[in-house]
């Protein structure tokens, strides 16, 4: 992890229209920093803009609003020509290991796509040797050169859309729920061989995710993102061991502890759910199910205030003021 | 004791494919204690939901039950003829499935779908099932209940929809409510709060076997648990055994995938290697080719179900040694 500043969204919008004029606010007004060889990890459920916002940031949808820079130069506007240049920086690990490969297409032909792409190995056979070596790398064995996707299995597969995407070292993935469709044994096997690579390559890893205790070990620093815009932005450790917006605290609570002693532990639940992207409350988004919210709250949408190395969008600042439910088993 | 309200023994079920026999279920015994949570967890693939949906007769083929029975409240219900099946069904016994939008149908309002139930098993006139319904709807919390019975259920959000299932569900007050992963689909703020629900609807009398792939809600839910691995139990105990004194190896690598990935470091633990292939079963313990302790006997012969004690049962050959992880 360096202090270069690989990529930064500065209010950064996406919306996407609707019949009868209405729209989507998938995305609102986030603004972030993605340093050199850090992982930054984007949780929220579903539904809250993860995704877009991944694909926002390497450009693969185009912003409606707000402005972003690639290496201190300023990408927004553009054309896709122009941008192809950073392109092969850029590259994605998808969710689903079986939709993202061509079911035709061999596992060889499938990781030499990007090398073909850019013309990095000379000759076929070079190609061949190059695949083989990023097979060997992801753990993949060189015997199931010519195998096709589906006679692999899902954490192969995962493996084989890992080397895809560090065939032409780029200097960013991004990774969508890259292990949400695996099952606990296997998805370990996975952030293992992420971190690994990260360790000998120093990418960095837009690490997009629903699951708390994934993102949590795997990044260096996290935001946590409600109905399209970032409610906290900071260093992994402290998001989770002292979150400072209600939404991040309710999120913490909530998860099943695989621990049955902790069973009673009665936690306050969030009320209701989520609301419409296509009609946003007033104020501030999360006002309708947070039961701090007071009138400052309903009228003025709160934003992004640094402190301490830490970015919390809300007036108040209320998780920190709550009791703690890891650290103080024995309240009440 | 309690009385045991479900109780399948030896329930064996396969889908006979082109490619010859997929033994999902082998050889599976659960009990369900009136008025208690047990669960099922496992891997995908690994036969939970084939194993409730074959006691519950929904297989479709080329799945079918080769072997086995389960006893409903005292009544085997495996060999009834298909009509009675229907009259147990939704009314003693009954299920929520993982996906709401799936499984409700998305041209039938709400209502109806909740009340079908009560009209069948019930012959209850309209006006006493939609009061039904609405008393219902208020016990599993959603909001303005008498409005959304004449809802499609795209008007409902995930949540909603979940509680909706669990209404259809319990609207007969069935002895057994069998649960097939009813959180997965939802979001972890929903979840919790669904959750709790059934946990209220238990304290309520109703046995539930729910089925988990996520530790955390077996342990937050169940009083006693069942591993499931390729087809077979592997271990039962009770959840706080099982939780502390996991003796399986497959399921001690569960527990420390979930706990290492908690606690942080460096390192996450694993279990090597991956499912086999249930069309071609290893010989002997299914775990072995995973299994670092894996030694010769292991390969060649199956170990049974052994009792270590309390209802602690472990298939694993050194179990018994009392090693402990």
């Amino acid at each position: 992890m360096s202090d270069h500043v690989l990529l930064e969204a500065v209010n950064l919008s996406k919306e996407f229209p609707l019949s009868r004029g209405k729209r989507v606010h998938a995305v609102s007004d986030v603004s972030l920093k993605v340093y050199e060889g850090e992982t930054l990890g984007i949780v929220g459920e579903s539904g809250c803009g993860k995704s877009t916002l991944g694909r926002l940031l390497i450009r693969l949808l185009s912003p409606t609003g707000g402005r972003l820079w690639f290496r201190g130069e300023e990408v927004t506007s553009f054309s896709d020509q122009a941008f192809s240049k950073y392109r092969r920086q850029l590259q994605l690990i998808f969710q689903d290991p079986y939709a993202s490969l061509d079911p035709r297409m061999t596992a060889r032909d499938i990781i030499a796509e990007p090398l073909n792409a850019y013309h990095v190995c000379p000759t076929k056979k070079a190609t061949t040797e190059r695949v083989l070596e990023l097979m060997e790398a992801v753990g993949v064995p060189g015997e199931f050169l010519y195998r096709y996707p589906h006679q692999f299995s899902g954490g192969q597969r995962q493996r084989i859309g890992i080397a895809r995407a560090i065939a032409i070292d780029p200097a960013l993935i991004v990774c969508d729920e890259p292990v949400s469709a695996l099952d606990v044994s296997v998805q370990n096997q996975i952030l293992n061989l992420l971190r690994d690579l990260q360790k000998e390559r120093g990418m960095a890893y837009l690490f997009i995710s629903h699951d708390l205790s994934v993102v949590r070990h795997i990044s260096d620093r996290v935001a946590v993102m409600f109905l399209g815009t970032i409610c906290e932005i900071g260093p992994a450790k402290d998001i989770f061991e002292a979150p400072q917006h209600p939404y991040t605290r309710f999120l913490l609570d909530a998860i099943p502890q695989p621990d049955p002693r902790r069973r009673d532990e009665e936690v306050p639940l969030l009320k209701g759910e989520i609301p419409s992207p296509v009609n946003l409350p007033e104020g501030c988004l999360f006002h309708t199910r947070c039961p701090y919210a007071t009138e400052k709250c309903r009228r003025e949408r709160p934003v992004l205030r640094s402190e301490a190395g830490r970015e919390v969008a809300c007036h108040y600042r209320v998780g920190a003021t709550l009791p703690q439910k890891n650290s103080a088993p024995e309240h009440v | 004791m309690e009385k045991n309200m479900l109780e399948i023994r030896h329930l064996s079920a396969s889908f006979f494919t082109q490619k010859g026999e997929v033994k999902a279920v082998n050889d599976v015994c659960i009990e369900v204690p009136k008025g208690k949570i047990v669960g099922i967890v496992g891997e995908s693939g690994c036969g939970k939901s084939m194993t409730v949906r074959a006691c519950m007769g929904l297989l479709k083929y080329p799945g079918r039950v080769v072997g086995g029975e389960a006893w409903l409240d005292g009544k085997e219900i495996l060999s009834l003829p298909e009509k009675e099946k229907c009259a147990i069904r939704g009314d003693e016994i009954a299920m929520v499935f993982q996906d709401p939008m799936t499984s409700l149908n998305p041209v039938v309002r709400v209502g109806k779908q909740v009340t079908e139930a009560l009209r069948l098993h019930r012959n209850m006139p309209a006006a006493e099932a939609r009061r039904e319904a609405v008393a219902m709807f208020e016990a599993v919390g959603i909001p303005e209940a008498k409005k959304r019975l004449s809802s499609y259920p795209h008007q409902l959000s995930g949540g909603l929809r979940q509680r909706v299932m669990i209404a259809m569900a319990m609207i007969c007050h069935p002895k057994v409510l069998i649960a097939d992963e009813p959180t997965t689909a939802l979001d972890v703020t929903v979840e919790a709060q669904i959750l709790r629900l059934m946990k209220k609807l238990c304290s309520d009398g109703t046995s539930v076997l729910i089925i988990s792939h996520n530790l955390g809600v077996i342990a937050q839910l169940c009083d006693y648990v069942y591993v499931m691995y390729a087809g077979r139990i592997v271990e039962q105990a009770d959840t706080f055994t099982l939780f502390e004194e996991p003796l399986h190896p497959y399921t001690r690598g569960l527990l420390s995938s979930v706990s290492s990935l908690r606690r942080g470091g460096d390192k996450l633990d694993t279990i090597p290697g991956v499912v086999p292939n249930l069309l071609h079963l290893p010989a002997g313990c299914s775990f072995s080719l995973r299994c670092e302790r894996c030694e010769e006997k292991c390969r060649e012969c199956l170990p049974d179900l052994m009792d270590v004690g309390d209802g602690h049962k472990v298939r694993c050959h050194f179990a018994g040694r009392g090693e402990k992880a």
